[in-house]
């Protein structure tokens, strides 16, 4: 299912925005404003799509983060659904979440020969997640449903007829941009519907928020052919499915990397363009990678633990902005783009700071702003400045777009026994079959955590040397004189994809393609015994001399000891 | 609630092992599998085996085709309000799974005294087919088993069908994501 952003974001901006400025209870901002550093362990993907779906009882939920980059007059998203669709407001932070708690992770571990002298202290080289983190009237022949919820409008029409419902989009300023009419063919014929919304009225880009539609079909799907028409290319998707079992791209290819392709000595930078090269091995690069397949455990309690945003009577009792704000931090509140938008409505920035400090900065940690002591401090500038907070007002809001939709997403977590999180890049030329999403019930859980270790070579003297034996979580290990040789080794003709896979509703996957004759058994193959040159011919004879001369090396340092 | 099937295996396996043929219809051809009329959204219509059915358009891209059940009222009488309907299609003779679907429904009286039906067709979602399985030309073979819930064994019924792309402006498109 989903979605053709009208005018779609080249870039994650929005949703980076949103992650960057969230801060968790446990977690809280400092006063300056500086954001967390990211988890160096986790790969910088940029995707251009992320939904999570859950299936129960023949109803789908999709929780879908839009992501715009654009004027907000400019904005407008359709998407065609099988039924007049429940929609509600969703929240960025089960994204930030999901991301957080489901990224694939790439770590080197670093050991070293026993007989080195000088082990250098942790830091620097190692790649450790623990050190960081990350108004018209409704015209009955077209419109079922016309209504605004948060920052939209929105309303749902029915396909049966391509030109009246484009018709009424324009007519009634819902942005469409050109290439769409060519492609929503499939979409259009009796019994259809679109979903098309924009932002209301005196909302900006930054308002924008997830939304949550419930609506009955057989399996999730995202329409991702109306995307074509607004995609860049190698458009990262990534999907989380929610249900009883891991779940399988049905129409797609499955993808197992080769991570040989990994830059392990930099906590796998070069992640999307691994996806970008392997999925395109793949037939009409029509291929998804499962990240992620486990319990949802790791999720619980996260979004909706218990205490979380307090008590509402106590917050509508709260009149004082700074004595609100800081309540608001206490209890969980995360800093989102939604919550300062909110914020920003009622807590107007104090023109007397203005020039002083950043109106962001003002609102990314109002509650020290705020505070009696710095308003003591810098008395003059708040000189007129009594601000008399409509606690009722503002906390209805908050509740309605933060804590509802923060607790029904927590809940998908308590309704749902396994997730899985695949991911692909698409270009527009490829965006020719809507992904299907399905269950297996047989099929193994994934990982996201992927440990390669790095023993480095010491001399005879105990000198830590630069080089050392790579071994990757498959046993294949590797001679790398440093990482950047590791990221620019000879790999002419080496497949990205270790296997291509049709994964099926039962059973163990189809292995449509197999690369391991054509990957690298590694410089040392998998036990270390021997060095052999891969069947591709990297560096040949005087590479398999010079590395059996390093593994004699090896061998004499140690008896020496 | 898991204990009370046990216990039953128990004492069937103490009482000899084996179940004589009870009296009454066989439970595995209890369900009448057929459509619905005037396209799909009318009464049951039961169809027989072989019979090529028309898949049509699904609202996010997909083809299905629409089906409707047909059962004896004293078979779901015990089965609540809401009787779990679960749909297995296996391409014949492969016996590839191409569909599958569990979900509740409603079941109201039909036309036929005795005898009640879905409240309305429901689509049985074929394409896009799993990936390289055509379904489009193929015999399909359905079954259909409408129980209390997933763990109690229910009462079946089968069709075997063709299904075929529509013609005109769908009918590229089907093609294309129909035959695997």
């Amino acid at each position: 299912m989903l979605m053709p952003r009208l005018r779609l974001a080249p870039t994650l901006a929005v949703g980076a925005a949103i992650g960057a400025l969230m801060t968790f209870p446990a977690q809280r901002a400092d006063a300056c404003g500086c954001f967390a550093p990211p988890d160096p362990s986790v790969p910088v993907v940029q995707a251009g799509e992320q939904i999570v779906f859950s299936h129960e009882d023949g109803v789908v939920t999709a929780h879908i983060q839009i992501q715009y980059q654009g004027e907000a007059s400019e904005f407008g998203w359709i998407l065609p659904l099988p039924s007049v669709p429940d929609m509600e407001l969703g929240t960025d932070e089960l994204f930030a979440q999901l991301i957080a708690t489901t990224q694939p992770k790439y770590r080197l571990n670093r050991v070293f020969e026993d007989q080195c002298l000088a082990v250098p202290l942790a830091g620097g080289v190692q790649n450790d997640a623990t050190r960081s983190p990350d108004e018209q009237s409704p015209d009955p022949e077209v419109v079922v449903k016309q209504d605004s919820i948060g920052p939209f409008d929105y309303a749902v029409l029915r396909a049966d007829d391509r030109d009246e419902m484009f018709t009424w989009l324009t007519e009634n300023h819902y942005f469409i941009p050109g290439g769409t009419e060519d492609v929503v063919g499939p979409y259009i014929h009796p019994g259809a519907y679109f979903l098309a919304l924009k932002l209301r009225k005196g909302n900006d880009v930054g308002d924008i928020q997830p939304v949550v539609l419930r609506y009955e079909s057989d399996l999730p799907m995202i329409p991702i052919i109306l995307t074509q028409v607004a995609a860049n290319p190698n458009m990262g998707i990534r999907v989380w499915v929610l249900g009883e079992y891991r779940a399988i791209p049905r129409n797609y290819r499955h993808t197992v990397l080769n991570e040989e392709y990994i830059d392990w000595f930099n906590a796998g930078q070069n992640y999307n363009d691994v996806i970008i090269a392997a999925t395109n091995e793949a037939k009409d690069g029509q291929s998804f990678v499962t990240e992620y397949a486990g319990s949802v455990d790791r999720m619980q309690n996260l979004l909706d633990y218990q205490g979380r945003f307090g008590n509402r009577a106590e917050l509508e009792a709260i009149t004082d902005p700074g004595t609100y704000v800081q309540y608001l931090r206490n209890y969980g509140f995360a800093w989102t783009a939604n919550l300062i938008g909110t914020l920003r409505e009622h807590i107007p920035f104090p023109p007397g700071l203005q020039g002083k400090i950043e109106e962001a900065d003002f609102y990314n940690n109002a509650e020290y702003y705020l505070s009696s002591y710095f308003r003591e401090q810098n008395a003059e500038a708040f000189e007129g400045y009594d601000v008399v907070l409509n606690a009722g007002e503002i906390t209805q809001q908050l509740w309605e777009r933060i804590v509802e939709p923060t607790q029904k997403a927590g809940q998908l977590f308590r309704d749902n026994k396994k997730m899985t999180r695949m991911y692909t890049t698409l270009s527009p030329e490829e965006m020719t079959t809507d992904p299907t999403f399905s269950f297996n019930p047989s099929l193994p859980d994934v990982d996201n955590e992927h440990n390669a270790t790095f023993t480095q070579i010491c001399d005879a003297d105990g000198n830590i040397e630069g080089s050392g034996i790579l071994e990757l979580p498959d046993g294949r290990r590797f001679y790398v004189e440093d990482g950047q040789a590791w990221l620019e080794r000879d790999r002419a003709g080496v497949p990205y994809s270790r296997r291509i896979e049709l994964l099926r509703e039962e059973g163990a996957p189809q292995i449509e393609i197999d690369n391991s004759t054509r990957i690298s058994d590694g410089d040392l193959g998998d036990g270390g015994c021997a060095c052999t040159a891969d069947a591709e011919g990297k560096g040949g004879l005087a590479n398999a001399l010079v590395l059996a001369g390093l593994a004699f090396g090896l061998v004499m340092v140690r008896r020496r000891r | 609630m898991r204990t009370l099937p046990l216990i039953t295996l128990l004492g069937l396996a103490a009482c000899g092992g084996t179940t004589p043929p009870g009296p009454g219809p066989d439970p595995s051809n209890e369900v009448s599998v057929g459509t619905g009329a005037q396209g799909g959204s009318g009464p049951f219509v039961p169809l027989e085996d072989g019979v090529e059915l028309t898949l049509e358009p699904g609202a996010q891209g997909g083809f299905h085709v629409y089906i409707d059940v047909q059962v004896d009222e004293a078979a779901v009488a015990g089965m609540g309000e809401r009787p779990l309907v679960k749909r297995v299609a296996r391409r014949d003779p492969a016996g590839d799974l191409v569909s599958r679907s569990e979900r509740t429904h409603v079941f109201i009286p039909s036309a036929t005294a005795g005898k009640v039906e879905l409240e309305g067709v429901v689509p049985l979602f074929l394409c896009p087919t799993p990936i390289g399985i055509p379904v489009a030309d193929e015999t399909i073979e359905l079954e259909v088993e409408i129980s209390k819930d997933a763990e109690t064994p229910g009462v079946k019924g089968t069709l075997r069908f063709i299904p075929r792309c529509p013609e005109g402006d769908q009918a590229e498109f089907c093609r294309n994501i129909c035959f695997g």
